[in-house]
């Protein structure tokens, strides 16, 4: 069975554009332009994926409304914000929210793609836990590749794909230099040098929340970071 | 910045206070205009009481009568003796150390007094002092003889004037004329012989044994002390000492004295202070005067209060309870004051005639005062003189003297305090001045600290100028800086903002566009991929339309400049727009309400005009609701023409109301398909500016919605 996308996009043309993408990708998409029209379609069917812009016409907050109650309704569906307003607090409060990925809408077509894949992959590999494992350990910190999860020291941190792509790329060779750029494309993002910042904060602040005396994401001053071990 | 140059306000403001100064000058100015009329005030005082006192002398002519002496001597020249009552018991040993109690009884008779018909040689270096006192009983006198030849009575001379003696010429009380000559062989008690009709012979003169008198010699003359019962006393009185210097011719050649002995007609008057008038005189005197009574020739008939007494500011009891700064002050004025002294040098102590200015104006009939200095220069005196009238006949003159003494403790005690309540007033006024000016200089200092970090180096806004609740001009300075700085913030916020708001704008015909051409590149069908295209180019028109916008508020400041002025009708202007906008925005109503029935006329572009309704309607639109009215009114009113636009919907914030325009501000918050930059009414702005109007925005009264209004100046309109 196909998998069910909702986009609710009140722009016309972005909409249909990412309609024709994601159908070719050979999904189902079902488009809304407002929020009272995405909230009645919800009701009745949940999407397996709800990629939501935020302002919606003269609703400014219509999809962060959206996002409360579609989590409300499921606290696995995964969500995607894909919005044109980048400033911290935004992605802050989608985030907290309980979105699972902020993007902004300069990301181009294939990135999307790329991203709305390993979302399914992930649901795929919790439904299906016994399949083969692809777990990369680096002392404490555990990578599961499948389900796109993160232990660390055993206790599960909460992240978004944009975090896990960050983590699994700093991680996988202990020590060597990510510049953003890098991170940039390895998390299938185009932002600028400060939204990376931002986010190795709030990723050493997740961390942190598990454990008082993290340290292992090392900033290499003009150069990037890298993961260290202890 | 800091104040390097010129003074601060603190130290002008203590510069201005010393204006204050003037307090004390004018002060003391008041002061000695005081003392003028506490002068002339003693003087009617004085007057009034002398003439008190000349009424009741006047009423007792007897008493006059008892001691005027108008005998036949010559007025002008001899003397005349007032004799005032002795304190001290005087002994009559020839020694005058019992006379050093009355220093001011002392007179000197020197050669240029000799009595003329007495004396046959040029004066010599002889001097005479006496001084003079009564008891109730006796008459005493000494004399002090400077003489270089000391002459005494040869023991067998028959002749009473061939040596130094003292001659006495008296009247008794009824009014038998005596002489008494006195000589002496030797020191000691001394021999009073009464001559009778041949002067100077021994052998006729009796001894008068009731007049005690003792003979001393001391270092170059004599002293010679005298009592005379006062029995023997009339009216008339003079004594003369005869020196004589050549013993062998034994003849005499100084007489110095009060008067001539030889005849009746030449003796000078005396009068001894008779108890009752005197006392009658002590009950009306006051301790601060001295009361004479004169008789026509000026001599001294009663006296009373002899001295003055001083009557000094403060009494001693009242420094005690005094405070240390009151001490203090005391010393302060005791320096910068002059004090009435204590002692004063008082020439008419012992005077026996008194012919002062006053009195001598008196004698003329007119009472008088005069004020003389005493002779030391320490005291003003002041005499008051009235004449005694019996009969239309001038008996005497009356004359009261007092001290300014009382005027100057008034004088002092008006400056002390003028002098301390000017140093309070002028500390507490310093004070006052000082701690405004501090505070002042605070607040001046505070706000140029706060205006100084308020903006960075950068003209960055850093922080906020807090205002004040305090209404004045330094207030409104700080009202003015914080609403400045507000405006200056909400601009840099603008320019801060503008980049992301324009990435906020670009990023969604951006997405349109590469969305579009990601589509392309995985379109098959030459018709997807068309379709494609379209979107992308409709992306790249909207990316356009945001930059056209954009530049559109810098062109139309170019454009004010060159634009054409001419007077058009603005109501017809106004009906075609708003049919236009009735045609083009067919989501909204425009009812139109043209107030004036006349056409109203403006001087101005009618395009600019047009382009700002635009503006104003483009506002409208964004925040009103579907299918609701949009109100456009034309009126007329006093102070030109007033074009208003109202819509439904959310109203503005009260603090935005009156800076809608000022900065290029959005409240919007909404995501709209048009790009929002705040310019529109900043363009809404300039043209109400270049048309000399004025632009507001309200909320409705009912808060159903907002108004804008722009206000048009009058203009004359064409015929």
């Amino acid at each position: 069975m196909n998998k069910r996308i909702a986009i609710v996009e009140d722009e016309p043309i972005i909409r249909q554009n990412y309609e024709d993408a994601l159908r070719k990708q050979g999904y189902e998409v079902e488009s809304f332009a407002d929020r009272h029209s995405a909230e009645q379609a919800f009701e009745l069917r949940l999407p397996d994926l709800a990629l939501l812009d935020i302002g919606l016409g003269s609703d400014a907050e219509g999809g962060f409304e959206l996002c409360r109650k579609l989590r409300a309704q499921s606290s696995t569906l995964p969500i995607i914000f894909l919005t044109a307003r980048d400033s911290d607090l935004d992605t802050i409060s989608g985030l907290r929210l309980g979105a699972d990925d902020y993007l902004t809408k300069d990301i181009s077509l294939p990135n999307i793609c790329a991203r709305i894949a390993a979302f399914f992959r992930r649901i795929e590999a919790n439904s299906a836990p016994e399949k083969e494992e692809t777990i990369i350990e680096r002392g404490h910190l555990k990578l599961d590749m499948n389900r796109f999860t993160i232990t660390w020291k055993d206790q599960a941190l909460d992240s978004s794909l944009t975090e896990f792509w960050i983590i699994h790329a700093l991680a996988l060779h202990p020590g060597h230099v990510k510049s953003r750029e890098k991170l940039m494309q390895v998390a299938h993002i185009v932002v600028d040098d400060a939204t990376i910042t931002s986010h190795i904060k709030r990723i050493r602040k997740k961390f942190q929340q598990l454990d008082q005396s993290f340290l292992c994401i090392d900033t290499v001053y003009g150069a990037g970071y890298r993961w260290q071990e202890k | 910045m800091k104040l390097t140059l010129g003074l601060s306000i603190r130290r002008k403001l203590l510069i201005a206070s010393l204006s204050l100064l003037l307090v004390p000058w004018v002060g003391y100015r008041y002061i000695q205009d005081l003392e003028h009329q506490l002068r002339a005030e003693q003087e009617q005082q004085l007057l009034s009481r002398a003439a008190m006192i000349s009424t009741i002398m006047a009423m007792h002519p007897e008493r006059f009568q008892s001691t005027i002496l108008t005998g036949e001597n010559n007025r002008n020249t001899a003397h005349h003796l007032y004799i005032r009552p002795l304190q001290y018991p005087i002994t009559v040993d020839g020694y005058a150390n019992d006379w050093q109690h009355y220093p001011e009884r002392l007179h000197t008779l020197n050669a240029q007094q000799a009595i003329a018909g007495d004396t046959q040689a040029s004066a010599q270096d002889i001097e005479i002092q006496y001084q003079m006192g009564s008891t109730e009983e006796s008459l005493y006198l000494v004399l002090r003889v400077q003489d270089d030849k000391l002459i005494y009575r040869a023991p067998n001379a028959t002749r009473l004037d061939q040596s130094d003696h003292l001659r006495l010429g008296l009247t008794d009380q009824q009014g038998r004329f005596s002489r008494y000559w006195l000589s002496t062989i030797s020191p000691g008690w001394v021999d009073v012989h009464e001559i009778g009709q041949h002067p100077g012979k021994l052998a006729y003169a009796k001894t008068e044994t009731r007049i005690k008198g003792e003979w001393q010699e001391v270092a170059g003359g004599y002293t010679i002390e005298l009592e005379i019962p006062l029995e023997m006393l009339g009216g008339h009185f003079s004594f003369a000492f005869v020196d004589v210097d050549d013993p062998i011719n034994k003849a005499f050649e100084t007489a110095i004295g009060t008067g001539s002995t030889h005849r009746k007609a030449s003796l000078g008057t005396i009068v001894i202070a008779t108890p009752t008038l005197e006392k009658l005189l002590q009950g009306i005197q006051k301790p601060s005067e001295r009361i004479w009574v004169v008789n026509p020739e000026y001599r001294v008939v009663s006296l009373a209060g002899g001295g003055f007494k001083q009557t000094t500011g403060q009494s001693q009891q009242t420094i005690k309870q005094d405070t240390v700064l009151s001490q203090i002050m005391r010393i302060i004025f005791r320096i910068v004051l002059p004090q009435p002294p204590r002692y004063f040098e008082d020439e008419l102590m012992g005077v026996s005639r008194f012919d002062d200015p006053a009195v001598k104006q008196a004698h003329d009939g007119q009472p008088a005062v005069h004020w003389r200095q005493s002779s030391d220069k320490n005291l003003n005196i002041l005499t008051a003189a009235q004449p005694v009238y019996k009969d239309n006949k001038l008996l005497g003159v009356v004359a009261i003297e007092e001290t300014s003494g009382s005027i100057l403790i008034m004088q002092n005690k008006a400056l002390e305090i003028l002098i301390s309540l000017s140093l309070l007033s002028f500390l507490v006024t310093t004070l006052i001045l000082l701690s405004f000016a501090t505070r002042l200089s605070y607040r001046i200092r505070h706000l140029r600290n706060e205006a100084d970090q308020a903006i960075g180096n950068d003209g960055r806004v850093l922080s906020e100028i807090t205002p004040t609740c305090i209404h004045d001009e330094i207030g409104d300075l700080n009202h003015s800086f914080s609403a400045m700085l507000e405006r200056l913030t909400q601009y840099n916020l603008y320019l801060e903002t503008m980049a992301s708001k324009l990435a906020h704008e670009l990023r969604t015909p951006i997405s349109v566009v590469r969305s579009s051409l990601d589509n392309l590149d995985s379109s098959q069908t030459e018709e997807e991929a068309s379709l494609y295209r379209q979107r992308a180019k409709e992306g790249i028109d909207r990316l356009s339309g945001i930059l056209t916008r954009m530049s559109e508020a810098t062109r139309l400041e170019q454009t004010l400049q060159q634009e054409d002025i001419e007077v058009f009708n603005l109501s017809s202007l106004v009906r075609a727009c708003s049919q236009s906008y009735a045609q083009t925005h067919t989501l909204y109503n425009f009812p139109l309400c043209l107030a004036c029935e006349e056409d109203i006329w403006l001087k101005g572009s009618p395009d600019l005009i047009a382009q700002l309704l635009d503006k104003l309607v483009d506002n409208a639109r964004d925040f009103a609701p579907e299918g609701s009215d949009i109100n456009i009114m034309l009126d007329q009113n006093k102070d030109g023409s007033l074009l208003s636009i109202c819509n439904k919907g959310p109203t503005l914030p009260e603090t935005m109301q009156g800076n809608l325009f000022d900065s290029m501000v959005s409240l919007r918050q909404e995501k709209t398909t048009q790009p929002h930059l705040g310019l529109g009414l900043y363009i809404v702005r300039l043209i109400t500016e270049f048309h000399h109007g004025q632009a507001s925005a309200h909320n409705l009264d009912d808060a159903s919605g907002v108004r804008f209004e722009i206000q048009f100046p009058r203009i004359t309109t064409p015929s």
